[in-house]
């Protein structure tokens, strides 16, 4: 079905780019909001991830699954953005959540486990990211990444190891 | 009583390991409080996780990332556009420069071939210890004509000198 679409995509087909846009524009905007935690850099970095989808998409051979070369775009996006903005650090966002009885402290941790991801090294945290809020195997992250299986299990688990350090005294509660 | 690692602890928190290591793990789970304490830990990490708000896409951004490929596109006709007039225009030039830049490049390659020659030529008569170039004179002359006014004795030059001296005298 993706194969499909793409091919589409190739033979410039606007509907199919809509298609596949709507499809994995929630998935790819969140990636790299809990990457580079600015929701309005998030949503201009997304673009240009699809830019170069339609831009590239007969470099897509099929040889992997489609959100797999997907997701290397993004990856290599977000790598680009932080490389570019390594001076500053990203700006921490006060958001209101959508749930509107949000206590204090509920707020106050949120805060706190945002700044601690944004804190963990660049490769921890997108592996963790693609891990834990993209349901990523570790096969898949070891492809996007292009690392071996073992760097992924090993990535995961030191940026468990740092948030858990960082988080202490949320714990500690 | 060996405990299971930490990092293989993560990776059963995940699904990432097979169903045999994963029965191990959950057994040895059941009966050792200290890897029960460290898999509580590590899902305490994952649950914080949750937390994490979501952002939605905003409502117009099919809208602005169909503007933006339109003005890439239509920025990338224009270089292209661009880069084939320049190859139209430059083109006829570079080949018609080839004409001029080849004949030339080879008489300069002849000038320069005459010049090492010279100087290797007189190099190799000082060596021999003829004096050819001894004095100062001789020196600010090594590029001109005066170069070739003394022939050493058995040189062409000299050959050509007493020939056509024989043809002054006849």
């Amino acid at each position: 079905m993706e194969q499909f679409l793409i091919q589409k995509i190739v033979d410039r087909d606007e509907d199919a780019f809509e298609q596949l846009v709507k499809e994995y524009r929630h998935s790819v905007l969140n990636t790299i909001y809990r990457y580079i935690g600015d929701s309005a850099e998030a949503q201009d970095i997304a673009q240009e991830v699809f830019i170069k989808v339609w831009q590239h998409a007969k470099n897509f051979r099929g040889e992997s699954r489609f959100s797999t070369w997907l997701y290397r775009i993004v990856v290599n996006q977000c790598l680009n953005y932080r490389a570019k903005k390594r001076e500053s650090l990203p700006i921490l966002e006060n958001t209101i959540s959508s749930n509107s009885d949000v206590s204090f402290e509920d707020e106050e941790e949120k805060v706190a486990i945002k700044k601690a991801v944004n804190e963990l090294p660049e490769r921890q945290r997108i592996a963790l990211i693609l891990s834990k809020f993209e349901g990523k195997s570790y096969k898949e992250i070891a492809q996007i990444m292009k690392v071996s299986l073992s760097s992924v299990e090993s990535l995961i688990f030191r940026a468990r190891e740092n948030l858990r350090e960082k988080l202490l005294p949320l714990i500690k509660k | 009583m060996k405990h299971i690692s930490k990092r293989k602890l993560s990776a059963f928190l995940d699904g990432e390991v097979c169903k045999e290591e994963k029965h191990r793990i959950s057994e040895h789970v059941k009966s050792c409080a200290s890897c029960q304490k460290e898999v509580d830990r590590l899902s305490y990490v994952s649950h914080s996780l949750d937390a994490m708000e979501e952002v939605q896409a905003s409502p117009y951004f099919m809208l602005n990332l169909k503007q933006k490929i339109i003005e890439r596109e239509s920025k990338r006709a224009i270089r292209l556009w661009f880069l084939e007039e320049i190859n139209r225009v430059l083109i006829p030039v570079l080949e018609g420069m080839n004409r001029i830049l080849i004949p030339a490049g080879a008489t300069a390659l002849f000038l320069v071939s005459l010049l090492c020659g010279s100087y290797l030529g007189t190099s190799i008569y000082q060596i021999k210890g003829l004096k050819v170039l001894p004095t100062r004179e001789g020196f600010d002359n090594f590029f001109s004509i005066t170069l070739f006014d003394n022939f050493p004795e058995g040189s062409l030059g000299n050959a050509y000198a007493l020939l056509s001296m024989e043809g002054e005298r006849q």
